[in-house]
């Protein structure tokens, strides 16, 4: 989908493809007015961002009269799940050493396990309530 | 003390290559072994088999050097001087001259130049999901639930801490919306312990200290020291929030969301879940047994590299170096 290098994002680039993940589709002049002012930076330096997003694959866009107009190419949510899944893969276990997480990403015990974890829990449950 | 560096990097070398022997042929294989003693426990001893290639050379050599020195001090017993010039003597008091051959420098330059590979092939892994993990966080958005929190807009339930330097603990909107306050604070406590006890970063050294075993020995030690690592912040997350129950309860929570949404990566090779349920709900006695036999261990070791080894080793390099 992506190299790596596409993904380490700048904090300008980061703040471009939240503005067009939030508000949609937008020109240069749209995207300065959300991120550029504020920083106090010209539209150029905008347009260079949205361009180098547009290069790393992350961006396209279509000529609407004498601008471009740029769309994310995926969702907030789709980068985040191909980012979990590329560092979930890195070590080949699913980042059980590197990533703490809550559950293990990939846990799926059957439903009986489950159940039975339930049940053990259910019957504690009740023993203190007594 | 150019032959003494010699001499303790040899005899280093040979501990450290039987030490690694020893962990590949008897290191225990299976992932969730111990289970009836408490997480800190477990985490030291999946450590001290980890990590026995390092730790145990160092031991071994300080403890074959400690003869000479204490002989030096009370000024009787010399131990050096009772064998005579004969041999390469593993002492600072007594420094032995430089090796004839280069095979003093030459072996241990080369296993460091191979160890040195290893490490850097797996920095450059870990380096790499640094990166990703990095892109992961400019992805997600501030939450409400905290400076040190952030949101993924996932619907999978996933709770997550990562970082080295600055850790952030990531949790999906599908999580948050599906839990209750209580298994949400539960949640966050377990994921704020890890934060706290920096497990991201001794996880990396982990890894670092895997890499030099081979697959099959070190992948068990990895998941003896994940699910250890898991129970302690299940316990601390038991602590600040609910009591035991209250974590057994989003586990089987979280769980069961995990049922409905497609895995991510490749699972570890055992459930941890289950371990983690049982040991919340019927917690281990702390047992001063245990740590009275690894003190027995730990000096009979020193001992015996102090005694036996000592006199060996030090034949074993006269032999090589001549």
């Amino acid at each position: 989908m992506f190299r790596l290098p596409d993904l380490v994002l700048g904090e300008l680039e980061r703040d471009v493809l939240d503005a067009l993940w939030t508000d949609g589709p937008l020109n240069p002049g749209g995207v300065h007015e959300r991120v550029g002012v504020a920083r106090g930076i010209s539209v150029n330096t905008v347009s260079s961002a949205l361009k180098r997003l547009h290069g790393k694959g992350l961006l396209e866009r279509t000529k609407v009269s004498h601008a471009f107009v740029y769309r994310a190419v995926v969702s907030r949510a789709e980068l985040q799940r191909y980012c979990i899944d590329a560092i979930a893969s890195q070590f080949g276990d699913g980042g059980g050493g590197l990533l703490a997480a809550f559950v293990d990403l990939a846990e799926q015990r059957g439903e009986d396990t489950l159940r039975r974890l339930e049940r053990m829990i259910a019957d504690r449950l009740a023993e203190d309530g007594e | 003390m150019t032959g003494l560096l010699e001499v303790a990097a040899l005899a280093g070398l040979v501990f450290a290559a039987g030490a690694w022997l020893v962990v590949v042929l008897f290191a225990p294989r299976d992932h969730a072994g111990g289970a009836r003693t408490s997480p800190g426990h477990r985490l030291v001893v999946g450590r001290a088999w980890l990590y026995a290639p390092l730790w145990v050379p160092v031991a071994l050599v300080t403890a074959a050097m400690a003869p000479g020195i204490l002989g030096a001090l009370v000024g009787e017993g010399d131990h050096c001087l009772g064998h005579g010039g004969h041999h390469h003597h593993l002492c600072p008091v007594h420094p032995p001259h430089v090796a004839e051959g280069e095979l003093g420098w030459l072996l241990p330059l080369s296993v460091a130049l191979a160890v040195g590979a290893i490490v850097a092939v797996t920095l450059r892994r870990a380096l790499r999901e640094a990166r990703l993990v990095r892109a992961l966080v400019a992805t997600s958005r501030p939450s409400i639930l905290g400076d040190d929190v952030r949101l993924l807009d996932r619907p999978e339930p996933i709770a997550l801490t990562v970082g080295w330097r600055r850790r952030t603990i990531l949790v999906s909107v599908g999580l948050v919306e599906s839990l209750d306050a209580e298994a949400l604070a539960v949640v966050l406590a377990h994921e704020r312990a890890h934060v706290s006890r920096g497990d991201t970063r001794l996880a990396l050294l982990d890894r670092l200290a895997a890499a030099l075993l081979p697959r099959s020995a070190a992948a068990p030690l990895l998941g003896r020291v994940a699910l250890a690592r898991e129970q302690a912040c299940d316990a601390e997350a038991a602590r600040e929030v609910g009591g035991p129950l209250a974590v057994a309860r989003t586990l089987a929570m979280v769980l069961r969301l995990r049922m409905s949404a497609p895995p991510i990566g490749v699972s570890m090779a055992s459930s941890t879940i289950e371990a983690r349920v049982v040991q919340l709900l019927d917690p281990p006695r702390p047992s001063r047994r245990r740590l009275a036999l690894a003190l027995i261990g730990l000096a009979t070791l020193l001992a015996v590299g102090a005694g036996p080894l000592h006199t060996a080793i030090e034949h074993l390099i006269t032999a090589a170096l001549h």
